[in-house]
Order: C-alpha cells, then sequence, then structure tokens
C-alpha cells in the first residue's frame, strides 16, 4: 500500500468533483469496512480515499408520506436501532442486523453494501423485494435507478465515473405487506452467505390472497438475482403450501451458483428453494400482522 | 465439576483457583506480545512468498528492491550458511536442520503456496511491501499433489528430491513418502476369522490450523559482537534459541530470546519461521533492529497446521463384546517437507482398548501444503475419529451398548498400547464410569424443534503427555514474599499453576508469589510448553526447588537457633523445635545473620508424564433442509490427575473442545485445482465462534499421577481427542447417515441425509 | 532377564521374534548384548554412540532421558519406539 491523500468533502457536489477528478483511484469511505480490506489487500490501488461522512444527506434518515429515504452512510445500527423502520420494513432490518457483527454494524451501512455489490450482499436484497430505488448524484447531475438494476457483476455496479450514491428510497409498504431474508450459513454469526433469499407478498384485504410479491436471491449468482417467475407465480394464488412450494421450485431453477469453498451448485439451489419456502411463509405471516 | 478419588483437603493451595498473576496485565491491555515491541532505530522487514504450490526457482532478481530508497537488506536462502541435512537433536527435539532451513526460505524449489523467498529490511512497513513487488523471480512451474493419494501415486511429482524414504526399513528413493513404520503384536489375521464381526472403513479428513489469535512474529537485533537479541511469539524461547542457532551456525549461548507473552501456540508456535530471516536482515542492515510480522494469509499458508489424510481402520468383536482384532493404515500428509504427527498419533490410536491382536502402520507422506506441525495432541483426533466410529458402528451391528462395550474393553493398568508400551495407573475407566452415573448421560435428548433431528455421540480419545527438561529458581525476600522465575512461556495461566505447587510446599499464600518467565540467559533450560507438559514438569521443578528452599531456610536457622538442622522441623510454613518456632514469612526479614539471601534452583528432566484420558458426550440438532448443525449440550470428562487449578482445568477442556467441534463440523483447508488454500481468513476458515457454542461442561476426574507428588498430569490436550467422532456420531444418530469424512459440513449432511 | 520387544522393521534380524530376553544391567550393554544375538540390530537404534535421533527407547513405561545409562533390572522391558517430535511432548 502506498500513501494516499485522504479528502473529507462537506457538500455532495464537493464529493463528486473529486472523484471525477481521481477517477479509479478514489473510493467513497462511508462505514470504510470494505474499502479499507479491499485497499490493504491490494485489492484497489488508491491515490484518494474520499470520507463522506460529512456531507449531510448522507447521514440522514427521512420519512414522509411517500415512503423512507436512507442516506448512503447511515452505518447499519441506526437502522434496526429506529422502532418506525423496525415496524414498517422488516425485512430491511432482517439483512441490516446480521451484516458482520456489532463492530462491522456499528460503522457500515446498506449504502456502502450496496455499492460494494458483492454477490454475498445482504443488503441488497432485502432493497430489492421492498422495491428500492437508489438516488445517484453525478457530474451530469440526479438520477434514479431500481436497486434491481443497480448490480452489474461482482463488485460491479451502474456508477459510472465521478457519481456518488446519496441515498436509497423506500417507498412506504402497503396494506398487507410483508417482506423477509434469510441466509444460509454454517455458523450462526460472522460468516458470508452460502445461498440467501428475500421475499416480499402484499395479500388482499381478507389476508388470503396474494396480490403482489418479489422475490430475490443472493450468493448464487454473480449478482443478486430477482426471481421474476417464481414471484410472479404467487400472484392471485390463494395462500397455500402449492404455491409457495411451486414458487420455492421455480427459485432454485432461478438460482445460477458456483461451486467454491463456501458450497456447491446443487447445495445452493437446494437451499435456495428451502429458504425461498421458509421467506415467502413468513413474508405472508409478516403481512397478516 | 471435580469427580475426586482422593482427599483433597490435604492441600492449602491446590485444588484452589485464586486470581492469576498475569489476570491483570491481560485483561487490561498492558502485557507485552511480540509484536509490541519497539527498540530504538527499529525497521521493518517483510518477505517474499511464492504463488505457486510447486515451482523450481530459475533465478532470483534483487537487484531493483536493493537499490529502493528506504531499503537496507535483502536477503535469500543464499545469506544462510551450509548444513548437512541430516537428523540432529536440539536437546529436547530432531530436527533436520537443512530442511528446516529450506522450509523458512526456500533454496531451490518452493513446495508449497507461501513459501518464503526472500526478505527485505525497509524504513517502514510500507516500503517494505513496495519492495517485495520489486523482486524478480523467474519459476518453473511443477505438478502439484495435494493430497495422500495423488502424492503416491506412480507418475506423482516428487517434492523433496534429496530425500530417501524409509519404507520399513529399506531405503527408498523418488518417493513422496519418507517413512513407513509398523507396530505389530499377536496374529491379527487370525483374530479376525475368529471375530463375530468385522468393521473396516475408510475415513479421510481435511489439514487444518491451529488458529491462534495472535500471528507469527519476530524483532532481531545482531549485535556488533556478533550476539543475537531476539523476541518471539513463542511457546518456547530456548527451541527458538535452538533452532535459530542451528540454522544460522551460531553458538546457541550467543543468542539470547527474550519472553513475551503469547496470543496462543496449541503446538503451532514450537517451530521457528521468521526468527533466522529478522536475525539476517539486521545483520545486513548493519544491526539495525529488524520486526516482522506475518499477516492472516500467511499464517495459514506458510506455518504448521495439522495434517490432513487417509485412516483405513478395520476392528473385529465378538457377541460377548470383546474387540478381537484391531488394524489401521495411517497416511498423514506432512506437507512440503518430512515430519507429521503420524509417530504419535500411531501411538494414540488403540490406547483407549485392550487388545492383544493388532497390527498399526503409520505413512508419513510428503504433499505441497504447508510443513504440517504439532497441534494439541498431535495425531489423536484423527485416529480417534476413526477407531471411535468404527466401534459404534460394531456396537450398532452387533447390538451392544456403546459405553458398556468401552467399558468392558477399557485400557487400564497393565495394559498395552499399540506400540506394546504398557501403562501404569490410569483413569480411562474411572472416566467412563463418570459418564455412565453423569446427570447428561441418564438425561433424553428431549424433542427437536419442527424440521430437525436430535441425536448424541460418544468417543474417547488418549494423549501420552510429555516430560522433559525444566527449570525454576525461588528467592525468598525480606519482605516475606517469593520471586518465582521458570523458563516455561505462559500459556493456560502457567506462571500460576507453576507457583501454586511451590506455595503448597513453602505454606506461603500464592498470591505473595511473583512469578516471572525470563529470558533465556536468566534461567536455565526449558523445554516448550507443549505435549501437556509444563503443570507438570515445570511445576515438579517448582516443588522441588521449594523443598531445596525448606532445606537451605533449615541450615540457616539452626545457626540462628544454635541447633543441628535436622533437629527443625518444617509443616504448614512453619519451623519448629521444642522451644520454638518461627513461620516463614517471617523468617525471611531475618536471614542477614546467616548468611544473606536464601534462594534455590531445581532443574529437571522427566523422562515420563503419566498418560490422559478423555471420554466425551455431544447432543446436538441437524436441520434436515439446511444440513445446518447446532451442539445442543456437550459434558466432557476427562482424568486431570490432580486439579491444581480447577478453573484453568475446566478452561483447557472447554477450549479444546471447541476446537474439536470447529474440526469436526466445518473447518477445512479448501484446496483448488491450482494446489492454494482458498479459504485463508478467518471469514472463510469458519472456526466457531462463541454464538455457536453452548456452555461446555467438564467433569474432572482425579486419578493422582504416580509420577508427580502432588499427582499431577497434563490436562490440555487429550480434550482435543474425541469431539471429531463425538459429533460425527452424533450426526449419524439424529441423521442416520454415517460420516466417514471431515469436516461433516452442512453440504456433506444434505447430500448424504437426500441420498 | 530383561525382555526385549523387537520393532517390527527389526524383526527380520530376529528369526522374526517379537520379544527376545537379553541380561543386561545398563541400556548400553542390552544393546550390545542383542547386537551378539541378533547382528544387525543394533545399528538401527544407535549412532554415534548414542541412541539414534528419531528413535525412543523406553524402559518399562518411560521413554529414557539417561540414554545408554539407563539401568537395566531383571525384569525390566524394553522397547524402541519412533521418536515423537516437534514440539509434541
Amino acid at each position: 500500500m502506498h500513501p494516499f491523500a485522504y479528502l473529507a468533502p462537506t457538500t455532495v457536489k464537493e464529493a463528486v468533483d473529486v472523484l471525477t477528478e481521481y477517477g479509479d483511484k478514489a473510493r467513497p469511505l462511508a462505514g470504510g469496512t470494505d474499502l479499507l480490506v479491499k485497499a490493504r489487500a491490494n485489492v484497489w490501488d488508491l491515490d484518494a480515499v474520499v470520507d463522506v461522512k460529512n456531507i449531510p444527506e448522507l447521514n440522514e434518515i427521512n420519512f414522509d408520506s411517500d415512503g423512507l429515504t436512507i442516506g448512503a452512510s447511515v452505518a447499519c445500527c441506526h437502522i434496526y436501532e429506529n422502532e418506525k423502520i423496525c415496524n414498517e420494513y422488516e425485512g430491511i432490518v432482517d439483512g441490516a442486523s446480521i451484516i458482520g457483527g456489532i463492530q462491522i454494524q456499528s460503522r457500515a451501512g446498506l449504502g456502502g453494501n450496496l455499492c460494494n455489490a458483492a454477490p454475498s450482499a445482504d443488503g441488497i436484497c432485502p432493497l430489492i423485494v421492498n422495491h428500492a430505488v437508489a438516488t445517484i448524484e453525478g457530474p451530469n447531475g440526479t438520477r434514479e435507478v431500481s436497486v434491481d438494476d443497480f448490480c452489474t457483476g461482482p463488485s460491479r455496479t451502474i456508477l459510472e465515473n465521478g457519481e456518488l450514491l446519496v441515498s436509497i428510497f423506500l417507498p412506504k409498504p402497503k396494506e398487507n405487506f410483508g417482506s423477509a431474508y434469510t441466509r444460509f450459513i454454517p455458523r450462526n454469526e460472522m460468516d458470508i452467505a452460502v445461498a440467501a433469499v428475500a421475499a416480499s407478498v402484499k395479500l388482499s384485504s381478507d389476508k388470503n390472497t396474494i396480490e403482489e410479491a418479489k422475490i430475490a436471491l443472493a450468493s448464487v449468482g454473480p449478482t443478486p438475482i430477482v426471481a421474476k417467475e417464481a414471484a410472479e407465480s404467487l400472484i392471485g394464488k390463494t395462500v397455500s403450501d402449492e404455491a409457495i412450494d411451486k414458487a420455492a421450485s421455480l427459485a432454485k431453477d432461478a438460482a445460477t451458483p458456483i461451486t467454491d469453498m463456501r458450497g456447491t451448485v446443487e447445495q445452493r439451489k437446494h437451499l435456495v428453494e428451502v429458504l425461498t419456502r421458509r421467506m415467502i411463509t413468513k413474508a405472508i405471516e409478516r403481512a397478516r400482522g | 465439576m471435580v469427580a475426586t478419588h482422593e482427599n483433597k483437603n490435604k492441600y492449602k493451595v491446590i485444588g484452589k483457583s485464586p486470581i492469576r498473576h498475569d489476570g491483570v496485565d491481560k485483561v487490561t491491555g498492558r502485557a507485552t506480545y511480540g509484536a509490541d515491541i519497539k527498540v530504538p532505530g527499529l525497521i521493518w522487514g517483510d518477505v517474499l512468498r511464492s504463488p505457486h504450490a510447486h515451482a523450481r526457482i530459475l533465478s532470483i532478481d534483487t537487484s531493483k528492491a536493493e537499490s529502493m530508497d528506504g531499503v537496507f537488506a535483502v536477503v535469500t536462502n543464499k545469506d544462510f550458511p551450509n548444513v548437512e541435512e541430516k537428523e540432529v537433536s536440539t536437546g529436547e527435539d530432531v530436527v533436520n536442520l537443512k530442511r528446516d532451513q529450506a522450509n523458512i526460505m526456500a533454496f531451490d524449489k518452493v513446495h508449497y503456496k507461501g513459501h518464503v523467498i526472500a526478505g527485505v529490511a525497509a524504513i517502514d512497513r510500507n516500503t517494505a511491501q513496495e519492495a517485495i513487488k520489486n523482486i524478480d523471480v523467474k519459476y518453473e512451474i511443477l505438478k502439484h499433489v495435494s493430497d495422500v493419494d495423488s502424492a503416491m501415486a506412480k507418475d506423482a511429482p516428487i517434492i523433496l528430491e534429496s530425500l530417501v524414504g524409509d519404507h520399513l526399513g529399506e531405503n527408498v528413493p523418488n518417493t513422496n513418502v519418507a517413512k513407513i513404520f509398523r507396530h505389530e503384536f499377536g496374529d491379527v489375521e487370525e483374530a479376525f476369522k475368529n471375530s463375530d464381526e468385522v468393521v473396516e472403513r475408510t475415513f479421510t479428513m481435511s489439514m487444518i490450523h491451529q488458529g491462534y489469535i495472535e500471528p507469527h512474529n519476530a524483532t532481531a537485533v545482531w549485535g556488533q559482537d556478533g550476539k543475537i537479541n531476539l523476541w518471539a511469539s513463542t511457546q518456547g524461547s530456548f527451541g527458538v534459541r535452538a533452532q535459530t542457532s542451528g540454522m544460522l551456525g551460531i553458538p546457541e549461548s550467543n543468542i539470547k530470546v527474550n519472553y513475551v507473552e503469547i496470543g496462543g501456540g496449541f503446538g503451532g508456535k514450537t517451530k521457528v519461521y521468521l526468527e533466522p530471516i529478522a536475525a539476517l536482515l539486521s545483520k545486513k542492515s548493519g544491526g539495525r533492529p529488524v520486526k516482522l510480522v506475518m499477516d492472516r494469509s500467511s499464517v495459514f499458508e506458510a506455518t504448521g497446521p495439522a495434517p490432513g489424510g487417509k485412516v483405513r481402520m478395520k476392528i473385529g468383536a465378538n457377541k460377548n463384546g470383546k474387540i478381537t482384532a484391531a488394524e489401521t493404515d495411517i497416511m498423514f500428509e506432512s506437507g512440503g517437507y518430512p515430519g507429521s504427527a503420524v509417530a504419535a498419533g500411531s501411538i494414540c490410536v488403540f490406547a483407549c482398548y485392550n487388545l492383544t491382536d493388532s497390527k498399526i502402520t503409520g505413512y508419513d507422506i510428503l504433499v505441497n501444503k504447508p510443513k504440517s506441525a504439532a497441534y494439541r495432541a498431535p495425531g489423536s483426533p484423527q485416529v480417534s475419529f476413526a477407531i471411535e466410529s468404527v466401534i459404534d458402528e460394531i456396537c450398532e451391528k452387533l447390538s451392544l451398548d456403546k459405553l458398556q462395550f468401552r467399558i468392558d474393553n477399557a485400557s487400564k493398568e497393565g495394559t498395552r498400547r499399540g506400540d506394546g508400551v504398557k501403562f501404569i495407573r490410569i483413569g480411562l475407566e474411572e472416566c467412563l464410569e463418570a459418564v455412565k452415573s453423569s446427570e447428561h448421560w441418564n438425561s433424553p435428548l428431549g424433542e427437536a424443534p419442527e424440521g430437525k433431528r436430535r441425536g448424541r455421540g460418544l468417543a474417547t480419545g488418549y494423549w501420552m503427555n510429555g516430560g522433559g527438561k525444566s527449570t525454576c529458581d525461588l528467592m525468598l525476600n525480606d519482605d516475606g514474599k517469593v520471586t518465582l522465575n521458570e523458563g516455561s512461556a505462559d500459556i493456560g495461566g502457567t506462571r500460576t499453576s507453576i507457583s501454586m505447587q511451590a506455595a503448597e510446599v513453602l505454606g506461603i499464600p500464592v498470591e505473595d508469589f511473583h512469578p516471572s518467565v525470563p529470558d533465556t540467559d536468566s534461567i536455565g533450560f526449558t523445554g516448550v510448553t507443549g505435549g501437556s507438559r509444563t503443570t507438570y514438569a515445570t511445576g515438579l521443578a517448582a516443588y522441588n526447588a521449594a523443598q531445596k528452599l525448606v532445606e537451605e531456610l533449615k541450615n540457616r536457622l539452626s545457626i540462628i537457633w544454635e541447633v543441628d538442622a535436622e533437629q527443625i522441623d518444617f509443616s504448614n510454613g512453619t519451623f519448629s523445635i521444642d522451644s520454638e518456632s518461627i513461620h516463614i514469612q517471617e523468617l525471611a526479614g531475618k536471614l542477614d545473620p546467616s548468611g544473606g539471601p536464601a534462594t534455590s534452583t531445581a532443574s529437571v528432566n522427566l523422562d515420563s508424564a503419566g498418560n490422559a484420558f478423555g471420554a466425551h458426550i455431544c447432543d446436538l440438532e441437524v436441520d434436515i433442509e439446511t444440513g445446518k448443525t447446532d451442539i445442543i449440550r456437550y459434558t466432557a470428562v476427562q482424568d486431570v490427575g490432580t486439579a491444581v487449578y480447577p478453573k484453568y482445568c475446566e478452561g483447557q477442556i472447554q477450549g479444546g473442545v471447541v476446537q474439536g467441534l470447529g474440526w469436526a463440523l466445518n473447518e477445512e483447508y479448501f484446496i483448488t485445482e491450482d494446489g492454494v488454500m482458498a479459504n485463508k481468513s478467518y471469514l472463510d476458515y469458519r472456526m466457531p465462534t462463541s454464538l455457536d457454542m453452548p456452555m461446555i461442561d467438564a467433569i474432572m476426574v482425579e486419578v493422582p499421577n504416580p509420577l508427580h507428588p502432588f499427582g499431577v498430569r497434563g490436562v490440555g490436550e487429550v480434550t482435543l481427542a474425541p469431539p471429531l467422532a463425538a459429533a460425527a456420531l452424533a450426526i449419524k444418530e439424529a441423521t442416520g447417515k454415517r460420516h466417514f469424512d471431515l469436516p461433516v459440513k452442512p453440504g456433506r449432511i444434505i447430500d448424504l441425509y437426500r441420498s | 532377564m530383561a525382555i526385549v520387544f523387537i520393532p517390527y522393521v527389526l524383526r527380520k534380524y530376529c528369526d522374526n521374534k517379537s520379544i527376545v530376553e537379553i541380561n543386561a544391567s545398563n541400556l548400553g550393554e542390552l544393546i550390545e548384548n542383542l547386537k551378539k544375538l541378533y547382528p544387525g540390530t543394533k545399528a538401527h537404534i544407535i549412532e554415534d554412540g548414542a541412541i539414534k535421533p528419531g528413535v525412543a527407547a523406553v524402559v518399562n513405561h518411560t521413554t529414557t532421558t539417561k540414554g545408554l545409562l539407563e539401568k537395566i533390572d531383571q525384569d525390566s522391558e524394553i522397547h524402541f519406539i519412533n521418536a515423537v517430535s516437534g514440539g509434541i511432548s
């Protein structure tokens, strides 16, 4: 590791300016829990680290009538310690409360988790099933991108040179909505997902029919996978084991895992089926209140 | 809990758990570890490591690195003196200095990924790291072998070309099998024929690492007088001195190894890796102090893990519950150079069972992985997994109770181990009886939650324990307190467990002891803290030193009281004759007229240690959809001889169980097709965390060791032997499937369960 | 007479016996007397006038630290096994 500049802009514009100037040789520092590891391991060769924690917009949690905006550098602990978020976005809290351990959760946030774009990220799939939208500021202005489309490959995103993730917007949950996320790890904590699934459902007013559904898979492909067919198979169905099993089986088909030190293709596909069944069931339980 | 087999009230200090002497410094972060060492003028070192598992080094060009600003020195194997390639004794160990040199810095070939090729010393750590990138090495990449089968294959690449294998006494060149040896008694073939049931299985296990938290480190100053001053994280300063001396061709007494605290070793910090490199870098840097600290991936890739390998196990038994015959082939990966724990494994494998017809064949096999080293009861966990699994299966086939079967076949005083050596008084039967009467064994497993299944496993294990050389010095100070110096690196609170033995003799509260571990210039030779020898052997040195101090004080008192020393009685800390008495701590301030300070020193060289046995019960729960296991209850029963400090004994037992469960369930060297370890970080190595473990219950059985005045047996190692089988057999009971490959990770559980 | 357990690799020099009886007062003498009866055995146990590195001599239940000077009694039993090294004991 060679010496690098530490920059701490206080406005989004300043941050975008220095990121534009340094290009690939600079990275934003939010929690730093991925950045420091990658810099020390020479994965990134950096001339500048751009600390974005001094920019107000990136540190805010805002509720309004449309939904919730979470600043890109808000740490996980501030998410799961927020009672309103815990009540309305249970699936988000499922993810935020298992990233690393307590020390990591006190630094790392969902914004960094999204930009790091690990296939195994615990924060991204819950965002997807909660219909999250990323707000990005760059040299050419502001743009909004669905989190579904944010990751393009392992450690790769749609962010272009000079662009900074400012915040993540989560629409207000509809009536009878529920979401849930879980991962499989061989241990109880401090581990990387072998496979993971997030699911959300919106039920009819009698809470027996699934009107909307979304399923996202982690650690079983180069990016988080939106299991569209699996989710669509649920829509219009009365809540039943058969409907859930069918969706779980379709989710398994959507997974495209590899074999590596964390698990095999067969094991991961099998886990996707098991976890999808469990997460749809849990989302329905939560939707029913 | 302590299930004692003798009257403990006879002791005043032994059997209590006082506050440990090094405790405050350790919990407040004041204790000094190797990486904390700061010496004026300190510069930093780093090493270049091989990216290949097996390659010939065609050339090393260090010129670019040497010319960099801030770089003081570059060393390669050329900087080491030439030594003979043969086995020599270091006073406590047998080593091959040429191969040890080559292991810490490659000669003409790299034998594993991470093998060191060159070292650099520079003004700071970053400059050293940048300089490493500027060393140009040309390699011819060779075919590699990562497991024992491919290493023994006919067309296997030969890793150590100078090796002549010893195959049952025959010299065999061009082989990766360094040694084949055998212990054979009785007529095994005939005995198998006369068995009602024979079970034969083959087990595999992965290489695994001790996983100590503190990485290896070394700081060295090569003085202008040719003497070397060293700081290193080690289980034995004298071992560091001997190995560094041998590899550098410098007299041992010219090297001073300073004691620093150690953040875990478990056998892995008995070999040197960085110390001679730091010394050579210091020499070439004009005597500047040089510090080297490994990162975690280097610790995994290039220190001394426990061997993986293969064990074939064949056991015969009769319907009446008697084992008839036992035969095993133990094939261990030694790593890049010869010398695995297979010799120890062969001693342990049948030690829990009373056998007359047995055959053990051991294989020491080179593979392109780091050179293995000791890990807590080296060799025993692997073989315990194999035999205990087969014993369980044979009990199932013969419908015999698995606990009673073990009791009926248990080794006892007079039983011979698999290598023929006869046991003295041992406590295996007492351990098994303690299992039988334990609350755990007599409690039902309980109902599993939906989607989960429960199982209980039982397994035993053995470790021989070590003796060896130790020294202890005592100084009785004027204020009545005692300064105690001993040579054993303090792992697990041995300063206190050693002091307690002197305190018991002297009748002085252990709180009035001030124990230290000095440098190698300041205490007599003391072997490594390993082999569960420290509380036993260094404790015995302390006991002897205390007895000598009592004799010395009697002589002094004979001057003061003007009586014969033989007339003076000593008990409970008080010296007395008919008319007078004085407590030792009061006497301490009145010694001047009798000749000044009273001190004593004692060294021992113990040829045996007594043996350690354990029997463990493991309850676990398996999620039959995901293969996830959760340990729900665990009880470890162990013969601890005499629990000098029961809380430490309990801690040792619990620690070993946790390591064993990690070995059983998730830990492994995951080797890629390129022969490199993929999971070389704690994130992916998957050791258990505190959140994965229930409280481990320890039942300490006390069958005093006849070789020690207080009955002390080594405690720290046998605890790692039984958990592998205990967990795998619990999984068998939960899922109905037997596992023969470690680790029994979720993917394997699901594969087998669904098949 | 003391009982000597013959290691597997030396049995070929000892008429394939696993146990032989030898008279001796110490270990050095025992190894000499063993060699007289069974030539070929000593070279596997002794090197440069001492027990080879890599070999552990066990008298009764203990690995001797006194080497060739270890006293041997009429009822002693002697084993020559692989030394367990590497900080192992």
